[in-house]
């Protein structure tokens, strides 16, 4: 299927791409897993004959045919609430993925094709970058209150100037190019150009940081969780199941370890696709 | 060289004043009335008149932020609303315990990190490489806390080589205080181990691909003089920055190792502010740490122009 015209088509050049694409084994085995993780957290509650959480007397079951990860000390099923957990996990890195690369994106391209500007908003990067993610991120979340929505306000502020500062500097490499002086020569307005001509050029640069935080965000959620500051109980989240069952880990180590594991499992996903994506962009690392 | 290093200090300060004001400006939104956490909900209404004297809660957003950064500038940041000291106090009980897990972690991160990344990159593709940065995209995966809970129940609980947690200060008691911080560094460490692997690999791989390591090896060097005397002097600078933002990562992951083991060191006393809404701790701890971050930052730039001929200090 040609267009006719010795091009190839969109369609053809996805097919190209994920052909490509699917010769990186990272990006195969990373994207595996995800999927799997996601089909399960989305189909997984739906099979389940447990309810996330509801209380029961069967405490500190330990793995068994009912409860395939076993009980917690409420008597909730720990499988059913790790898969409710890893939705709200991969919701919160995703959208903090979405939102940070949104902001960063505006942000680093005008800080890259604007001279004036470029001072001012990348010491704005720096003044927030000064500050450890957990730290701000938990200082956000003390003013604004402790709930789902502003976890995503807090990691995204967060974020965002990681991807400002990659989006810029691409922006930058992208401005000297001689077909982007031909557009100015042509009086196209400046915003036609980033959008048309510097964005398509940065948005290899621009996935490779997204796939890295999401890995972040879902790490970071679990993190804030653990400590008390991220999901509140009795909302299910495999950070705040950790902290859960961190006081009891001598009696009931698979409270602790299951939800874990799957936090391990999605990290790991992410961060192979991650690392697939960036060698598949980056024909420099492909060779080593 | 001395022009260079009192400029770059001189642009510290308005970063300075911009991180402070982030820090207050944070504080200050937070919702609901302080002198309800402070007093309780049944104080008596001099009893409040006497503390919005006293914390200059009626005093304008600038000039209580100018009040308090004069007074941050001098050392002071206020008091604790629930511990009964001044937030200094509280955080410099606090530092000895932060200072001592984040160095053992460094220490664990480049000892295992440094050799991890600097042999994988000279055996490229071979067997170690592969088992190298397999450990290291693991360590890259695996979160503080699962980490910190699995030495725990291993090392601990199974095997009592080491206790469960706590802090023990050095000057105390030296073997029992190392027993105690070893699995925390290690928590720490690992994990920035596995990111100055891969880093100094990527740095090394940069390195061995230039012509003057070419030049070296058809001079007929042996490949262990190539690498120590010529690759590694230049990849020391880029390898140097690496250092300084594995620094800064384990000061951000403290928290949450304290928490696992329950150290009490400035993460643990941030957290339970945050928890408490004690906003005096919390701004205090927010600008000592920022400021410590831009004074790191600082360092390894200078650090960096001095390794590196290359760079001008203009």
């Amino acid at each position: 299927m040609t267009s006719g015209k010795g091009t190839p088509s969109a369609w053809e050049r996805f097919v190209a791409g994920l052909r490509r694409a699917l010769r990186q084994r990272p990006i195969v085995f990373g994207g595996a897993l995800l999927v799997l993780i996601v089909l399960a957290s989305l189909l997984g509650p739906l099979f389940s004959p447990h309810s996330p959480n509801r209380l029961t007397v069967a405490f500190l079951e330990p793995p068994s045919a009912t409860h395939w990860f076993g009980t917690d000390n409420f008597g909730r099923d720990i499988l059913t609430r790790a898969l409710h957990g890893a939705r709200m996990s991969l919701a919160v890195g995703l959208m903090t993925a979405l939102f940070s690369s949104l902001l960063g994106t505006i942000i680093g391209m005008i800080a890259g094709s604007s001279k004036r500007l470029d001072a001012v908003l990348m010491r704005m990067m720096d003044v927030v970058m000064a500050f450890p993610s957990l730290l701000l991120a938990m200082a956000v979340l003390a003013a604004l209150g402790r709930n789902v929505t502003n976890i995503l306000i807090a990691l995204s502020i967060v974020y965002t100037p990681r991807t400002a500062r990659v989006v810029r500097s691409s922006t930058l490499s992208v401005r000297e190019e001689v077909y982007i002086e031909a557009a100015r020569a042509l009086g196209i307005p400046w915003w036609r150009i980033l959008a048309r001509h510097v964005l398509p050029n940065v948005f290899a640069a621009l996935i490779v940081q997204a796939t890295f935080v999401f890995a972040y965000g879902v790490l970071a959620e679990a993190g804030l969780s653990f400590i008390g500051v991220g999901i509140q109980p009795p909302a299910a989240s495999l950070g705040n199941m950790l902290g859960d069952g961190r006081s009891i880990i001598r009696e009931a180590p698979w409270m602790s370890f299951f939800p874990g594991g799957v936090i391990f499992a999605l990290v790991m996903g992410i961060n192979l696709l991650g690392d697939g994506l960036r060698e598949l962009f980056d024909p420099r690392l492909r060779k080593r | 060289m001395l022009a260079y290093i009192l400029r770059r200090l001189l642009a510290l300060l308005p970063m300075w004043l911009a991180v402070s004001f982030l820090t207050f400006s944070i504080m200050y939104l937070i919702p609901g009335d302080p002198l309800v956490s402070i007093l309780g909900p049944s104080a008596s209404p001099e009893a409040r008149a006497r503390m919005l004297e006293s914390m200059h809660l009626n005093d304008p957003f600038w000039v209580r932020y100018g009040k308090w950064l004069s007074s941050a500038a001098q050392g002071d940041m206020g008091d604790s609303i629930f511990l009964d000291r001044p937030v200094t106090q509280a955080m410099a009980e606090r530092f000895g315990v932060t200072l001592a897990l984040g160095v053992g972690a460094l220490l664990f991160a480049l000892l295992l990190g440094l050799p991890a990344g600097i042999l994988s990159a000279i055996r490229r593709g071979r067997l170690l490489d592969t088992s190298v940065m397999t450990t290291a995209l693991v360590g890259l995966s695996t979160p503080e806390f699962l980490l910190g809970l699995v030495l725990i129940y291993v090392f601990a609980v199974e095997l009592r080589w080491f206790p469960v947690g706590g802090y023990v200060p050095l000057r105390e008691d030296f073997l029992d205080g190392v027993r105690h911080l070893v699995m925390p560094c290690f928590t720490l460490g690992f994990i920035w181990a596995a990111l100055v692997a891969r880093m100094s690999r990527a740095t090394m791989l940069d390195v061995m691909n230039t012509d003057y390591i070419r030049t070296a090896r058809s001079k007929g060097l042996g490949e262990w003089t190539v690498v120590w005397k010529h690759a590694l002097r230049v990849a020391a600078s880029p390898i140097t920055t690496v250092v300084g933002f594995v620094i800064i990562l384990i000061v951000s992951g403290a928290f949450i190792t304290e928490i696992v083991f329950s150290l009490p060191g400035m993460g643990n006393l941030i957290v339970s502010s945050v928890l408490k809404r004690d906003y005096p701790v919390v701004q205090g701890a927010m600008l000592f740490i920022a400021t410590g971050v831009l004074l790191i930052n600082l360092l390894i730039d200078l650090l960096y122009a001095y390794l590196d001929p290359r760079i001008k200090y203009d």
